[in-house]
């Protein structure tokens, strides 16, 4: 799905971004703006809340949140991380120091996004669970080889240093929950067509 | 062989192999792999002898394990949205095959047709096969013959938007006599080309409902 197209045209978002410990109450804060902006950029009405969404309808949200809410809330997407596994990398560094960093220290990671859309009344939409596995190898070794074969024959496409990773990353997942999002609203209209006449809104 | 590709390789020899793109790995390559992040007890159940199971007063050092297989199509073989319903297809025709029988026991006595609707006729016929074989494996009587409309009739349908037209082809199957008294229809649904998700409904006597 392109993240740039108008997917979400006039739909009344809110996302609940949830901090824990895989994710610190600034770092929730700016997953909540990258995202809000992401679906913004899609033509959503979007509302940032930090915790959890109640069980009622829009309860969660303040007098100052609730202004583009004139209308229903139509998606409210839930975001949770967590950590899977870290390494521990001290026997790593310890052969990375020893060889002044020929070869590299190498720590790893796991991590897993829970994202949970439900409509406004709180009636389950679409769910799923986004891992993702961060690899980060130190050392003068690797920073050179990276360096010589993104100067001389990586392809454009295919490199690999600076912040490339976090920007691929970044876009895998923003295409993921733009994703969601969008097949949430398409169900959401499943939904209203599958109600009987006299409960549609 | 690169000068610098023989010199990343020796560098490296100590690392064990790794899907994520890095010297040796390409982001393409790398691409090609489907892999899963698993604990070490499910990795040594799923591919027993490649990892020393964990000790009986456990493992020295947090370890981790990450499944990787390779994908059977190269990738950009297929467009991204079919890529998605299908290759986990089985899992998703499985779960409605499931609602469609237990959301609908007045159903039980009949025979099953299938309709898929997704613009692809390839892809068509594998939601189709697959949604036949998840409706045996519940229990439900399933026919291979296809249900028709007219020309007119498509001509119809087709201009209509879906809320109105799943129900419309509904009736039609019915007042045709393409859909008996003794049969349903489950409709495999793809009701936007942006989503990746498969929504069905059934068809009885004449009357459409949405199952999901």
């Amino acid at each position: 799905m392109d993240p740039t197209a108008p997917n979400l045209s006039d739909v009344r978002m809110a996302v609940y971004c949830v901090p824990g410990p895989a994710l610190s109450r600034w770092e929730t804060n700016k997953l909540c703006q990258r995202v809000s902006t992401l679906f913004e950029h899609q033509g959503a009405l979007v509302t940032t809340v930090e915790g959890p969404a109640a069980d009622g309808e829009d309860d969660a949200l303040t007098d100052d949140e609730r202004p583009v809410m004139e209308a229903p809330i139509a998606l409210r997407m839930e975001l949770r991380s967590r950590d899977l596994y870290t390494n521990n990398a001290s026997l790593s560094w310890a052969i990375s120091l020893m060889t002044a960093t020929v070869l590299p220290a190498v720590e790893e990671s796991a991590f897993a996004v829970d994202v949970v859309i439900r409509d406004g009344s709180g009636f389950l939409l679409a769910s799923e669970s986004l891992q993702g596995r961060l690899i980060t190898r130190y050392g003068v070794g690797t920073w050179a080889a990276n360096r010589a074969a993104d100067t001389y024959w990586r392809r454009e496409d295919q490199r690999l240093f600076g912040d490339i990773s976090s920007h691929d990353l970044s876009e895998d997942l923003y295409r993921q929950l733009s994703q969601l999002a969008y097949n949430a609203r398409v169900q959401r209209q499943v939904l209203e067509a599958r109600a009987p006449a006299e409960a549609r809104p | 062989m690169n000068p610098f590709a023989l010199l990343a390789a020796a560098l490296l020899a100590y690392v064990r192999p790794d899907p994520a793109p890095g010297l040796l790995m390409s982001k393409e390559r790398s691409r090609q792999l489907e892999c899963a992040v698993v604990t070490t007890q499910a990795a040594v159940e799923r591919r027993p002898g490649q990892l020393a199971p964990e000790g009986s007063r456990g493992d020295m050092a947090d370890r981790g394990a990450v499944l990787c297989s390779e994908r059977l199509l190269r990738a950009g073989l297929r467009a991204p949205r079919d890529e998605a319903i299908l290759s986990t297809l089985e899992l998703r025709v499985s779960e409605l095959a499931a609602t469609a029988v237990s959301v609908r026991p007045d159903l039980s006595d009949r025979t099953w047709r299938v309709e898929p609707f997704h613009p692809s006729a390839q892809v068509s016929a594998k939601i189709a096969f697959a949604t036949k074989n998840a409706l045996m494996a519940h229990g439900a009587a399933v026919s291979d013959r296809l249900v028709t409309l007219a020309a007119g009739d498509v001509d119809v349908i087709t201009r209509m938007a879906p809320d109105l037209a799943y129900p419309a082809a509904c009736a039609r199957y019915a007042a045709n006599g393409s859909l008996g008294e003794g049969d349903a229809l489950l409709a495999v649904v793809l009701r936007d080309p942006l989503e990746t998700a498969l929504h069905a409904g059934v068809c009885a006597d004449g009357r459409w409902s949405w199952l999901r």
